[in-house]
């Protein structure tokens, strides 16, 4: 095989990404005995996930394919966990594959993949949703379901059926080993972009409180 | 500063709402971009923190560029001897783009990391616009976020001589404006509507004016709003005056009372709120009165910007060396001052 994942690191210190991320990349360098210097293309995932975290990788990857002057792709956090049971099931496994990754606040992000010969084929768009909705719409289904992710796991009760199975703590995290063939597929077929142009994939509106603790309504309008 | 070799280093700045690279060697400025978020943040009247997060994660990557094309450098192995950003104090989402940015680049190109204090770049704004400093000075350091009276021995020796017990000077200047409808920030604002106002129509609290050398502005803010209330007929010129009258007197005052406690040889402004008109010629007429210089940073050195980062970063590398690739950001990170132990990352 010409391609092969060499070497990943897996930190798991909370939300501490900001302290983890670099050292990490030096260590899966040199395990894999790899310059970032030979490197030729970065791959990101761009989520939907927490923000500040995903912000923390998506920094990190830009960098070093602006530094680097090589190209990005990139993948969503959905993509890489439909990837990565499609890649453990094989062709004998469920119909349907359900990325479920936990968005807080009582909500999910969600999409479905079909496996087609043994690989997850998206079918239909990237959503924020409440648990509630998705277990309906899956509960309505005639195929057999996989759901995968942190959000998954979280409302299992809620989503799992006789013909709904929730896939079990191991694919909880997107595997960055399935990210990483994802990239090599991708920017093998052209499908990258310069660094400046990649921005995370939020899938959820910022909010805009302002970072004060209380505010003062405006003085109703004066006329001079 | 030194009899050492400048060093090149490329400064990083995201802790609020300005996105910013600089090529800086030793004290001077090579390159310094700043993307200002403003009209992102304006109709809310203040910073949104996601808003920030995400709009330096899209901005970044482009200004560092900016920043190299303008020194002349290559993306590829710039000739650079480090990379430094921000990593306190500050927004938590913001600092962790611009770290994580850094890092990456110290990563690919193979140079050393330096975690610069962000307080600690403000102090180093006002070194470069005026090479030659007698020390020791005291920094009068007021922005959005800040409001402190620093004792500075020389590069990385500082003492703390008082702060703001409560709100920050900018944050009074930013919550002022939004309550007159004056628009944001609050500084500019506030001046420009000011300059038609009558700086003696009110007469507002100057808080603890003749008590030690700390601040407080919370008390000011709420006069503003109640005497507003009582005189609803009250044009926003007076009271927008009377106001930064009130700030201004305090903080020069403050600024007196410090440099005649330490007998300092100067008084530098920095910050956002450095740029105020009025406060840089009170400060100016003070000075004079004591009989030592004002040094007033220029008004791109007074608001955030990566040059002092940089310069902070170029001064810590030869000094306290480079900083470790797992530091961490924080919001919280105090101003190192002298009699603690300094950690070198
Ligand atoms: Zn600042």
């Amino acid at each position: 095989d010409e391609y092969g994942v060499l070497a990943t690191a897996t930190v798991s210190r909370g939300r501490r990404h900001g302290e983890s991320i670099a050292p990490a990349v030096s260590f899966v360098c040199e395990r894999a005995g790899v310059r970032l210097d030979d490197v030729h293309g970065v791959v990101a995932d761009v989520g939907p996930g927490l923000f500040t975290g995903l912000r923390v990788g998506l920094a990190t990857a830009k960098a070093l394919a602006f530094a680097l002057d090589v190209p990005l792709a990139t993948a969503t956090s959905l993509e890489v966990l439909a990837h990565g049971a499609a890649e453990a099931q094989g062709p004998v496994g469920p119909a349907l594959l359900v990325p479920v990754v936990d968005a807080r606040r009582g909500e999910v992000f969600s999409a479905r993949y079909r496996v087609v010969d043994g690989a997850a084929e998206p079918d239909g768009d990237e959503r924020l949703m409440s648990p509630e909705a998705l277990a309906a719409e899956l509960a309505g289904q005639h195929l057999s379901v996989l759901c995968m992710g942190d959000g998954a796991r979280r409302y299992r009760d809620l989503l799992g059926a006789p013909h709904v199975q929730v896939a079990g703590e191991s694919f909880a995290a997107p595997d960055v080993a399935v990210l990483g063939r994802l990239g090599v597929a991708r920017l093998l077929a052209g499908d990258a972009r310069p660094a400046g142009e990649v921005t995370a994939r939020y899938l959820r509106e910022a909010d805009v409180r302002i970072n004060w603790e209380q505010r003062i309504p405006p003085r109703p309008a004066v006329r001079h | 500063m030194t009899g050492r070799e400048p060093v090149t280093v490329l400064g990083i700045e995201t802790s609020c709402d300005d996105t910013a690279a600089a090529v800086v060697r030793g004290t001077d400025i090579v390159s310094s971009v700043v993307s200002s978020q403003v009209d992102l943040h304006a109709r809310y009247g203040g910073v949104v923190p996601e808003l920030a997060g995400r709009a330096h994660l899209e901005l970044l990557t482009a200004v560092v560029g900016d920043a190299l094309d303008q020194a002349g450098l290559g993306r590829r192995r710039p000739r650079i001897a480090a990379v430094a950003a921000t990593v306190g104090p500050g927004l938590i989402g913001s600092l962790l783009v611009g770290m994580s940015e850094a890092k990456a680049l110290s990563l690919a190109w193979d140079v050393p990391f330096v975690a610069v204090n962000h307080l600690e770049g403000h102090l180093f704004a006002a070194l470069l616009d005026h090479a030659e400093v007698r020390w020791p000075v005291v920094v009068l350091l007021v922005s959005g976020g800040h409001t402190m009276l620093v004792s500075m021995e020389g590069p990385g020796r500082y003492r703390r001589l008082g702060a703001t017990v409560d709100d920050a000077a900018g944050e009074a200047f930013d919550k002022v404006a939004r309550f007159l409808g004056l628009g944001y920030p609050g500084g500019p604002a506030i001046e420009r509507v000011a300059r038609d106002g009558d700086p003696t129509a009110f007469s507002f609290p100057r808080a603890m004016l003749d008590e030690g050398l700390d601040l407080s502005f919370s008390g000011l803010k709420t006069a503003v709003v109640r005497t507003v209330e009582r005189h609803p007929e009250a044009a926003n010129e007076d009271v927008a005056a009377s106001f930064q009258a009130a700030v201004v007197e305090v903080l020069v005052a403050k600024a007196t009372r410090a440099a005649q406690s330490i007998g300092a040889a100067g008084i530098c402004l920095a910050g956002g709120v450095a740029a105020n008109g009025p406060l840089r010629g009170a400060l100016e007429e003070a000075c004079a009165e004591l009989g030592i210089p004002a040094y007033l940073p220029s008004r791109a050195m007074c608001t955030d910007n990566a040059a002092m980062i940089g310069a902070a970063g170029a001064w810590q590398l030869l000094h306290l060396g480079p900083s470790r690739l797992d530091v961490a950001a924080d919001p919280a990170l105090a101003l190192p001052l002298l009699a603690e132990a300094r950690a070198t990352g």
